[in-house]
């Protein structure tokens, strides 16, 4: 490799320590400024707090719910992401590896709902979940999820299965597997690594997802978490407790940041392999 | 000026709070309820014929007066009717809340669509979905024997829930605004306040001396200013028909001498340097809680301000409430007050008689008493205070109204009935404030968006007089 | 070669055509037809009125204040985030050291949610809790601005926390394409006596094209949305300055009761979407797509 200066060696490192104090400084500053009282927050901004106020994330905890919306939006996105990757997977083995009528129309018709902004959508839909008599539960949210994570999952798990050879598939045939076999017993397996990434990219999309709950859950018992948050966040604006907020958020982003330290690795690949296929 | 339909001698009648409530309620036989005390009139009990054993369900923001008092008001009307309840669920965003179920058919019985994002108030009463309240307003009282119920309320308290005539909403909280102080800071400092805006001006001057910012507002919603300084000062300068007209959508009515008088004024609070620092980006809470701390000495906002920051009020402040001066000291006592907080039934929904029937509840004596006692503000029903102990800011709030006598000014309708209007006299009102607008600008720019509404033959237009 | 094929296309297909029919593909289709219509989204039903709010859009104030403001999205993001994340990228990719924390710690805002970091920053740019403004004011900054409470920063400082949110997983993306040319390369422009500037914009940028052309379709996207953390940052304001479409067209909707309008509006920022997508596919492309 060239030779890289020590000026420009130093000059370096000065910008990523700098962008690095930028991107992490504000969750410290967020974690810390949790255990203070408002007085505190109000007049000493920088200010490390005097004593740890703990009731802080007790009244986030049992007073704004966040508990529970931690526990529905498990309940939500599991299942939602289970069934997302098994129904998108089926459809992109018959699209990436059968011929028939209609398979050009029908693939574009998946890829087609990439691209509409979920807000034209919201009205009708809220009227159809109603109409199914779906609003205000989990399982109602579920199949919205679920259909909302398609386009993109098929899209990129029939490219997936393209790439994967012929000759296993093949061979299994000859063997005399039926068709439902050679998928589960041979295809699903193959695609694991496909199944991963869009596992992680959806997980994320469905966990963080804020507008189709705001729609679709009005009982605040059944909240999901972003909306729970901007729930607090617009009734904190008439109750003046900015320090339950702040640990709210902490609660949120600390386990947040372990399970992604933990899988950072296959969260990257994931998410970028995701990307860059779409 | 108008007259208020509330006089000044009545009004102390009415509230009961200066202990001169005279006992309506002595000669009727009357049940009286074990829980919450309530003491029904006789014949009284189910006059609007709400069928036995209902669940009914509602919908309320819960803002500055919080929703203890609603569900107090919940409990009186389960013991008013066994096996029948009211549930009880407080929100913010109204709208964004409840649109989704209006569409869907599907609304609560009653909601109270207050706070930011509530919901279009104009378009629920053009679309027909709310109940004509007529029935509930002459049904007889809940605790005031041989009184019906409209008869309970203040006279003129509902007249904004008139569309056309019918009574479309309640408003359920007696209010009254103006400029807001502490009284121990400004004893401390000698100051005094002022009775003319130039007064105020050099108010500021002596504060800004000393280190203190003269203003602040609720920065993210400039509307305070609104009702706090600009409805009140253009109606001391140019009286009541310019509101009138705003309402009515009159050509030019932004463009009246007045308007621009005032808001000249209101802008100097800018050009002087005295609005603090970062006021801007401050929420209403947030803007609240630095003036509570001393950071700035004067406030705009209605009763409801000393309830909302109850938690975090510093011990000995004893906020209070002053009306805001004008060009001439002979009109500084009269003041902006009326009833708000809008109460509404729907008419689809599944037991609007139950709906009514809890405003009954809501509206009663009794739970008044609870409101003023708790909550610290009034309802605007007759002895809705009487044998109550107030606090400091309200009894400086009553004292402010009884100090205007008949002068209780008239507050403009369209935030209510325009939402395009009001939108956009929140955006100039920021504007002014910081001096990205001038006077001229702000009222070329709503007077714009009051000829858009004006010729968009969409918008239900709504009159008044 | 396959028999009995419809034997498990149709079963295989039918979950997933059904689910996407029903919930996507049934209430975009009532959308279009909202979008001509008049409609207080209430219970009365939709009106339908052809071109008008179309031709309304056209002389709406607020609707062109939006679209400039998207306008410098489209333009500031890509040339800000991208440009940010490449260098990043580039350099992370030499080897430094601890490059693996810097790569970790960059892209981890990418997986909070953007409800918490739009309120996590609304207090770092506050006025009185914020750090942001008394670290200006403890360096000798008498008045610093009012971030989000002035119309002519709070633009701008919205962009920032979008860089904030996103150079890392661009950076990412960028690296993948880097890991993937060959090393022989690099050491061939070294023998040759490159710099490091030579080197990148002769070997490394023309070889991420397809990392390039992602890029822009994502960067696009988020810069037409915005809704997000406008919502949770400003609301739009002070005084519009930081509208876009997305909020105004949710204002209409559920501010106005205008959801017909509303809905028109969507459309045209679906239609923006499309076109620019198609655009840089046109643009950047160099090798036809397969289906």
């Amino acid at each position: 490799m060239y030779k890289v200066s020590r000026w420009s060696a130093v000059s370096t490192q000065t910008v990523l320590v700098g962008w690095a104090v930028i991107v992490i400084f504000p969750m410290i500053w967020m974690i810390y400024s949790s255990f203070k009282t408002d007085q505190e927050l109000f007049f000493s901004p920088w200010a490390p707090p005097m004593e740890l106020q703990w009731d802080n994330f007790a009244r986030a905890w049992t007073k704004a719910h966040v508990g529970d919306y931690l526990l529905n939006t498990l309940i939500v996105v599991i299942p939602a992401l289970l069934l997302t990757l098994i129904i998108s997977a089926m459809a992109a083995y018959v699209l990436a590896r059968f011929e028939f009528v209609g398979r050009r129309f029908l693939f574009y018709m998946f890829l087609s709902g990439m691209l509409f902004p979920v807000f034209l959508a919201l009205i009708p839909l809220f009227n159809l979940v109603n109409q199914l008599k779906m609003l205000n539960t989990f399982h109602g949210l579920i199949l919205v999820y679920i259909a909302y994570s398609l386009p993109f999952t098929i899209f990129f798990l029939t490219g997936f299965f393209k790439t994967l050879p012929t000759e296993i598939e093949e061979s299994a045939i000859m063997d005399g597997a039926n068709p439902y076999q050679v998928f589960f017993k041979v295809m699903l397996p193959m695609a694991s690594p496909g199944l991963i990434s869009m596992g992680i990219f959806n997980f994320l999309g469905m966990w963080n997802q804020y507008v189709l709950p705001l729609v679709l859950i009005s009982d605040e018992s059944k909240y999901m978490l972003s909306q729970g948050l901007a729930f607090m966040l617009f009734k904190q604006f008439y109750e003046n407790d900015w320090s339950a907020l702040f640990a709210a958020l902490t609660i949120i982003m600390v386990p947040t940041l372990i399970v992604y330290i933990t899988f950072q690795k296959q969260i990257q690949d994931g998410i970028t392999t995701g990307a860059l296929k779409g | 000026m108008k007259k208020s339909e509330i006089s000044r001698r009545r009004f102390i009648e009415y509230t009961g709070a200066a202990g001169m409530g005279i006992g309506l309620s002595s000669v009727l036989p009357q049940i009286s309820l074990a829980k919450t005390g309530i003491k029904v009139a006789s014949g009284a009990a189910n006059p609007l014929g709400l069928a036995s054993n209902t669940q009914a369900e509602g919908v309320f923001f819960s803002g500055g007066f919080g929703h203890a008092y609603i569900e107090y008001a919940a409990e009186i009307f389960g013991e008013v009717h066994p096996g029948s309840s009211m549930s009880v669920e407080g929100i913010q965003r109204v709208g964004e809340r409840l649109r989704p179920r209006i569409i869907a058919g599907n609304p609560p019985d009653v909601i109270d669509n207050s706070g930011a994002g509530n919901l279009d108030t104009g378009a629920l009463v053009g679309e027909g979905e709310l109940m004509d309240l007529g029935p509930l307003m002459s049904a007889t009282a809940l605790d005031t024997p041989g009184k019906t119920f409209g008869e309970t309320l203040f006279p003129g308290s509902q007249n904004s829930g008139l569309f056309d005539g019918v009574q479309r909403y309640v408003n359920i909280a007696f209010t009254v605004f103006g400029v807001w102080h502490s009284k121990s800071l400004f004893d401390e400092k000698g100051w005094n306040y002022p009775t003319t805006w130039d007064g105020m001006l050099s108010l500021c001057d002596t504060i800004k001396t000393s280190g203190i910012a003269p203003w602040t507002y609720q920065g993210k919603y400039p509307q305070y200013m609104l009702f706090g300084l600009l409805e009140p000062i253009v109606s001391k300068i140019g009286g009541p028909q310019i509101w009138k007209d705003v309402d009515n959508l009159v050509p030019s009515a932004w463009e009246h001498p007045a308007m621009l008088q005032a808001l000249n004024m209101m802008k100097a609070l800018h050009d002087n340097g005295y609005i603090m620092e970062g006021t801007p980006g401050l929420t209403h809470t947030e803007s609240q809680a630095e003036w509570l701390q001393n950071k700035a000495a004067f406030i705009p906002c209605g009763t409801w301000l000393e309830n909302e920051m109850r938690s975090i009020t510093p011990g000995g402040f004893n906020m209070v409430i002053k009306p805001v001066p004008s060009d001439d000291a002979s009109r500084l006592s009269w003041i902006d007050a009326s009833s708000g907080e809008p109460f509404m039934v729907f008419s689809n929904g599944k037991n609007p008689v139950a709906g009514m029937e809890f405003l009954r509840c809501l509206l009663s004596k009794e739970s008044a008493k609870w409101f003023a006692q708790n909550v610290g503000s009034i309802m605007p029903v007759v002895g809705g205070a009487e044998g109550v102990d107030l606090s400091s800011a309200m009894t400086s709030a009553l004292a402010a109204v009884d100090n205007a006598g008949p002068n209780i000014l008239d507050r403009p309708s369209f935030p209510g009935w325009y939402s395009d209007i009001y939108s956009e006299v929140k955006d100039s009102m920021g504007a002014l404030l910081t001096g990205r607008a001038s006077a001229e600008e702000f009222i070329e720019r709503v007077q714009g968006a009051s000829d858009d509404v004006r010729e968009d033959e969409d918008i239900v237009k709504f009159k008044r007089t | 070669m396959r028999r009995n094929k419809y034997g498990i296309i149709l079963p295989f297909l039918a979950p997933a055509l059904i689910l996407y029919s029903l919930f996507v593909i049934y209430p975009y289709s009532q959308a279009m037809y909202v979008a001509f219509t008049k409609w207080k989204g209430l219970r009365k039903s939709p009106r339908f009125v052809g071109l008008d709010n179309f031709e309304k859009m056209l002389g709406d104030d607020k609707f062109w204040n939006a679209l400039s403001n998207n306008l410098i999205y489209l333009f500031v993001l890509p040339i800000v985030t991208l440009g940010f994340a490449l260098f990043m990228a580039f350099m992370i990719s030499q080897k430094v050291r601890f490059n693996n924390f810097y790569r970790v710690t960059y892209f981890f805002p990418q997986v909070m949610s953007v409800v918490a970091i739009g309120i996590l920053w609304s207090f770092v740019y506050h006025p009185t809790i914020g750090i942001f403004s008394s670290l200006l004011k403890a360096v000798g900054i008498k008045n610093p601005p009012v971030w989000l409470g002035d119309p002519d920063t709070a633009l701008w400082s919205i962009v920032a926390v979008t860089v904030w949110q996103s150079a890392g997983f661009f950076m990412v993306i960028f690296m993948a394409g880097m890991l993937s040319i060959p090393k022989s390369l690099y050491e061939a422009a070294a023998l040759d006596g490159a710099g490091r500037g030579a080197t990148f914009f002769r070997i490394t940028f023309p070889l991420l094209w397809e990392n390039t052309r992602s890029s822009l379709v994502f960067i696009t996207v988020i810069a037409m949305d915005m809704f997000g953390i406008t919502f949770t940052m400003t609301q739009g304001g002070p005084d519009r300055s930081t509208d876009v479409l997305a909020t105004l067209l949710y204002e209409h909707a559920f501010l106005h009761s205008r959801f017909g309008y509303a809905t028109s509006i969507a459309m045209v920022y679906f239609i923006i979407v499309i076109v620019l997508t198609l655009l840089i596919f046109r643009v950047t492309r160099r090798e036809t797509i397969e289906f």
